[in-house]
């Protein structure tokens, strides 16, 4: 679940390069984000994107971003009935809203990314409180939470007091970033709890 | 209240959201999912309502359970029911798990992006009751109204069926949202004329005005869509014709701004501004007040006349609205013209006038409630749209 999927921006770069490695391993991805017209697409072999429109403009990012998450929830839901799916991977605090809700409706597993927090950017708008908070659901709700940098990871140690074991540090400007995701959502699959410490937080047989 | 048996195939599961549900009120919104979702549950249904709470409670009263959440800090109210939403949308997938919920009924914009999303994640249909719009109340200015406006666009779009609670305001919404006549429905509201019957409070009369004084009644918030400055504007000439009257201003809002607008007037010895009131001495005050006053500019259903109407007192109204509807002129109260100092004034001195003639109008109006204002009937309606929503969702 991604805000969108553009050309030359961090997440959907991010997103589409995850998306690529997991079908050349033989894995179906589907990708939901927004879009301002409706789109079913194919970015490759076994990957679907789907994109949602959003008719109301809405007076600020938090307050339009509440109500185009419905029509995520929609989509994921519609796909989640039509296929599937083991794992739901969310990307910042905008994807917040469906993807703790999709993972509530259908017991999978949440995975997330924190790109960035809204303390890195500064909170300099009137919302920043609560999409802050939002950060913090959305990380309380995940199972693992990935960050791409060290700014981030101290972010989320110290300012949204996330525990060591749930932050997954992983810079995607490596080589084999995707693998390391990969692995976690292998671990989520068989049953683990949280990213690491697994012999501790695995799920009682 | 008797509960009633329904077979399996017509008992219904109904999630219900609305921001206010007492013990919290601000306006009536909390009342009338009150009165509704009791009147369900004692005809056999599941219901279930999702509210705001200081705190996460799950409880049952009368066979209706009530679920809040709380909301966080926002800065502004449209932010604040986003968050709100939110948490009923999480706490109405985990009572969906326990069975699955035929209805999401949603109450006003601020519980629109919950009954939307639930909709969407649960797959059921949203009903959406309309109660005022934002252009009514306040007008559309700015992005905030806007917002609202969008919002209130976006749940009749949305919903599978409309309910709107009195027939100017069916046209009004019909009309603003361009909604497709299939889709909206006019019920009005109800009055629960037992609490009025059995009500235990009791407040002193002599705490509010003189035995000689007449006492006019104004319930409702202080704000200007409930025209409480023509009130006090039309005060003087009143006191003219009957010095001997005192008015009883009873509710929240801009009640410094009000009071000081009393004095200036030079009235402020003739009105008592009681601030809030719980809804026990509302009623105590009703049953003793000689008239009831609801000089409203904007008012969708006008449910202060009908409470009056239930206490056997007549009301003078603004023709207004719900109002025109709530009141029959000259047989249950006395319609004045809406934002008209001088229209208002003539009609509660002429009511004044003649002491028997408005005690009629009292047992009149009680008898136009008992009639048709029944929540008994309000709910067998409500049942038949959300019958048709389900209908309409397979």
């Amino acid at each position: 679940m991604s805000r969108e999927l553009t050309e030359k921006e961090s997440v959907s770069e991010y997103v589409k390069s995850l998306a690529l490695f997991l079908a050349g391993k033989g894995i179906e991805v589907h990708i939901v984000c927004f879009s301002s017209s409706p789109e079913e697409a194919k970015l490759g072999e076994r990957i679907h994107v789907h994109k949602v429109p959003f008719i109301i403009h809405g007076d600020s990012l938090f307050n339009w971003s509440m109500l185009m998450n419905n029509e995520l929830k929609r989509k994921s839901r519609e796909i989640f009935e039509w296929k599937g799916f083991d794992i739901i991977h969310g990307n910042d605090w905008i994807t917040s809203t469906s993807a703790i809700s999709l993972a509530k409706f259908t017991e999978k597993p949440l995975v997330v990314t924190i790109h960035s927090t809204e303390k890195e950017r500064g909170f300099g708008t009137k919302h920043s409180s609560l999409i802050s908070d939002m950060e913090w659901w959305l990380t309380y709700e995940a199972g693992c939470v990935l960050s791409n940098n060290e700014g981030t990871y101290s972010s989320l140690r110290n300012d949204l007091q996330l525990p060591e074991e749930k932050i997954k540090l992983i810079n995607p400007l490596q080589k084999g970033w995707q693998n390391e995701v990969l692995d976690i959502y292998q671990k989520f699959q068989n049953g683990m709890m949280t990213c690491f410490n697994g012999e501790k937080s695995s799920i009682e047989g | 209240m008797e509960k009633s048996h329904l077979s399996k195939d017509e008992r219904m599961r109904i999630l219900m959201a609305t921001w206010e549900f007492p013990p919290f009120k601000v306006g009536g919104i909390a009342s009338h999912c009150y009165d509704l979702s009791r009147m369900l549950a004692s005809k056999g249904h599941d219901v279930h309502i999702l509210t705001y709470g200081d705190k996460r409670s799950d409880e049952s009263e009368e066979g209706v359970s009530i679920h809040r959440v709380p909301s966080t800090y926002a800065p502004d109210t449209i932010s604040w029911s986003m968050f709100l939403s939110h948490q009923m949308e999480k706490k109405a997938i985990e009572l969906n798990k326990e069975e699955r919920f035929d209805v999401v009924h949603a109450h006003d914009w601020m519980t629109v992006p919950a009954g939307v999303g639930i909709k969407k994640l649960l797959d059921i249909p949203m009903i959406f009751t309309l109660h005022s719009t934002e252009k009514g109340r306040s007008g559309i200015h700015d992005s905030y109204t806007k917002m609202i406006n969008d919002l209130e666009w976006y749940g009749t779009y949305e919903a599978k069926q409309i309910i709107t609670v009195g027939q100017d305001f069916y046209n009004e919404v019909k009309s603003l949202f361009n909604v497709p006549d299939e889709k909206i429905h006019y019920i009005r509201n109800g009055v629960d004329i037992s609490k009025f019957d059995t009500n235990k409070a009791d407040v002193e009369r002599s705490d509010y005005a003189s035995d000689w004084e007449k006492l006019i009644l104004f319930v409702g918030r202080l704000s200007h869509q409930k025209g409480i400055e023509y009130l006090l504007g039309a005060i003087p000439g009143v006191l003219n014709q009957h010095p001997d009257t005192k008015f009883v201003i009873a509710g929240g809002g801009a009640l410094e701004h009000y009071k000081s607008m009393a004095y200036r007037i030079g009235i402020g010895h003739k009105t008592y501004f009681t601030g809030y009131l719980p809804e026990d001495s509302l009623i105590s005050l009703f049953k003793k007040a000689d008239l009831t006053v609801a000089p409203s500019i904007y008012e969708p259903f006008g449910i202060v006349a009908l409470e009056s109407a239930a206490a056997r007192t007549a009301t003078v109204g603004s023709y207004v609205g719900g109002l025109k509807e709530t009141i029959i002129h000259e047989n249950t109260g006395l319609h004045s013209y809406p934002a008209h100092i001088q229209s208002l004034c003539d009609q509660i001195n002429r009511s004044l006038w003649d002491d028997d003639w408005r005690k009629w109008m009292g047992s009149n109006a009680r008898r136009m409630v008992q009639e048709n204002y029944t929540w008994d009937k309000i709910a067998r309606w409500t049942t038949g749209v959300y019958g048709k929503a389900m209908e309409l969702w397979d």
